[in-house]
């Protein structure tokens, strides 16, 4: 089995050095949704920690500023 | 068999091009290095980790959408409304797109297009700092650095962009399709964000919120300086036979001479630093930004202008940036907290307008169709500055204002960004000190 390249000889019959070729497509889709999803992900992720931190602040934001 | 030495040069040249770019990269890293330093510093201790990771976040997610689609925006683009038909170069799936026998080199013109993503990104992350969501900012990153920056690029920044070919636009070295569009979205964005809490006293007359490390921001601004040279040899073409004489030449194809390069970066900077630290009587903030500034002003012609015209467009560039930084910033209740609009959109488009009147009847293409105007550069300006660089960040940091996401909450602005969690790193760090304390006396009893 060989996911690409069987021999480096004669190489300059070689064009495409990554395994799996012809599947680029599909890689581009799965890279968008990594991405698309990595920003969704993180938008949650963030408004949750200032939830939190809004929360853990009220009647304590006095001393956060002085740095008590 | 003959032996045919022209394949051998032409093979040498081939290689030594490839490697130039490719050493560029590393250099133009340096960009990246100096922004996080100089932003961080900028910050105050508060916000330190966070200003941190929200600039070094935006890498991953421009390198990304770079790939996916910025680099075929550049080839798709050239035209005002596009030319999507124009085949595939640039898309993911591209063959140069990737490792293959092929082609030795798209990878490497990729990455300085990316590099200059990067820094497009970074100088408006610097301006926003301490009350921007993170995740607000990586959307704004990409729109900048994979999106707007990439269509100016594509209109005004190569040899087939339609400012290039029919208003003669010239920008050698990005003082608007980097500087001037970034200047201008950071703008877009600020008038959206407003200001950070306290910047601007009851009665509108700003306070000064000075640097947490003034030094470190310097030696920040050092490295800029030091990456800048990568990007300045990125612009060029290293060496080319130009009608008979080997020279090198720039995005446009037109020629001009690694010496030339080196004296007006050099001279340039030399005026800036003149000019800020003469404006902000040796002020180390405006003074080092005044150095970045002159070299911007006198990008856009750096790669014809005499060392000296260099040297004084430079100080006129950055005593226009400061005067209008100040002017806005009372009129407009502008908080930019590194200067970056001054020192990159009104530095760049002044250095774009005056490009016109310097080089004006330069022809802007090898082949002459198109001349250098003032008025190709006026437009150039503007293209830059508001309808690619304000509009599109204004717009979309509207739309995450409206979902309310695009300014951190009052309570966490006030305590810091990173309070929180250095509240539970000195609690981690004192039950760590308890835990040990009880093994010494444990120790101590047996």
């Amino acid at each position: 089995m060989s996911t690409g390249i069987e021999s480096w000889t004669p190489v300059k019959e070689i064009t495409t050095l990554s395994p799996f070729a012809g599947s680029e497509v599909l890689f581009t889709i799965i890279a968008v949704v990594v991405w698309i999803g990595w920003h969704v992900w993180q938008i949650k992720s963030e408004n949750n920690a200032y939830d939190e931190q809004t929360s853990k602040l009220q009647g304590n934001l006095s001393k956060a500023i002085s740095g008590d | 068999m003959g032996y045919d030495m022209s394949i051998e040069i032409s093979a040498l040249n081939e290689i030594f091009v490839e490697f130039y770019y490719w050493i560029t990269v590393p250099l133009m890293f340096l960009i990246h290095v100096g922004f996080c330093l100089y932003e961080v510093s900028i910050s105050r201790a508060k916000n330190h980790i966070h200003t941190l990771m929200k600039n070094a976040m935006l890498v991953p997610m421009v390198t990304i959408t770079m790939f996916l689609f910025g680099f075929w925006i550049y080839f798709a683009g050239q035209g005002p409304f596009g030319d999507f038909a124009g085949g595939s170069t640039g898309l993911p799936w591209d063959a140069t797109m990737g490792s293959n026998f092929s082609d030795h080199i798209m990878g490497v013109f990729w990455a300085a297009f990316l590099l200059f993503s990067w820094t497009a990104a970074s100088i408006v992350s610097g301006a926003v700092i301490e009350r921007i969501r993170t995740g607000a900012f990586l959307i704004l990153a990409v729109l900048v650095g994979s999106v707007t920056w990439m269509i100016d690029a594509a209109w005004g920044w190569s040899a087939g962009g339609w400012m290039v070919t029919d208003w003669g636009y010239h920008d050698a070295y990005a003082s608007g399709v980097i500087h001037g569009i970034c200047g201008g979205a950071a703008l877009g964005i600020l008038a959206v964000l407003g200001p950070r809490i306290g910047k601007f006293a009851p009665d509108g007359t700003p306070r000064d919120i000075p640097p947490q490390n003034p030094w470190f921001a310097v030696i920040g601004l050092f490295i800029i300086y030091t990456g800048f040279w990568g990007f300045y040899a990125a612009c060029n073409v290293p060496i080319i036979n130009f009608d008979g004489l080997w020279t090198a030449t720039t995005i446009y194809g037109t020629p001009t001479t690694l010496s030339t390069i080196t004296y007006n970066f050099l001279m340039s900077l030399a005026g800036g630093l003149m000019a800020g630290y003469m404006l902000s009587k040796g002020d180390s903030f405006w003074t080092f930004s005044g150095g970045l500034g002159g070299i911007i002003a006198a990008s856009a012609g750096n790669d014809l202008y005499h060392p000296l015209q260099a040297f004084l467009i430079g100080i006129v560039g950055v005593w226009v940036a400061y005067k209008l930084h100040y002017w806005v910033e009372r009129k407009f209740k502008i908080d930019d907290a590194v200067g970056a609009i001054a020192v990159h959109g009104y530095a760049g488009s002044f250095g774009v307008i005056i490009c016109g009147f310097m080089l004006w009847g330069y022809p802007a293409l090898a082949d002459g169709s198109a001349t250098i105007t003032p008025w190709g550069q006026i437009g150039g300006a503007i293209i830059m500055f508001f309808v690619l660089g304000f509009i599109p960040t204004f717009i979309v940091a509207k739309i995450l204002n409206a979902m309310g996401v695009l300014r951190i909450p009052r309570e966490v602005e006030l305590a810091g960004l990173d309070y929180i969690d250095d509240q539970a790193s000195a609690a981690d760090g004192q039950a760590i000190v308890n835990a040990e304390m009880a093994e010494a006396n444990a120790s101590s009893s047996l």
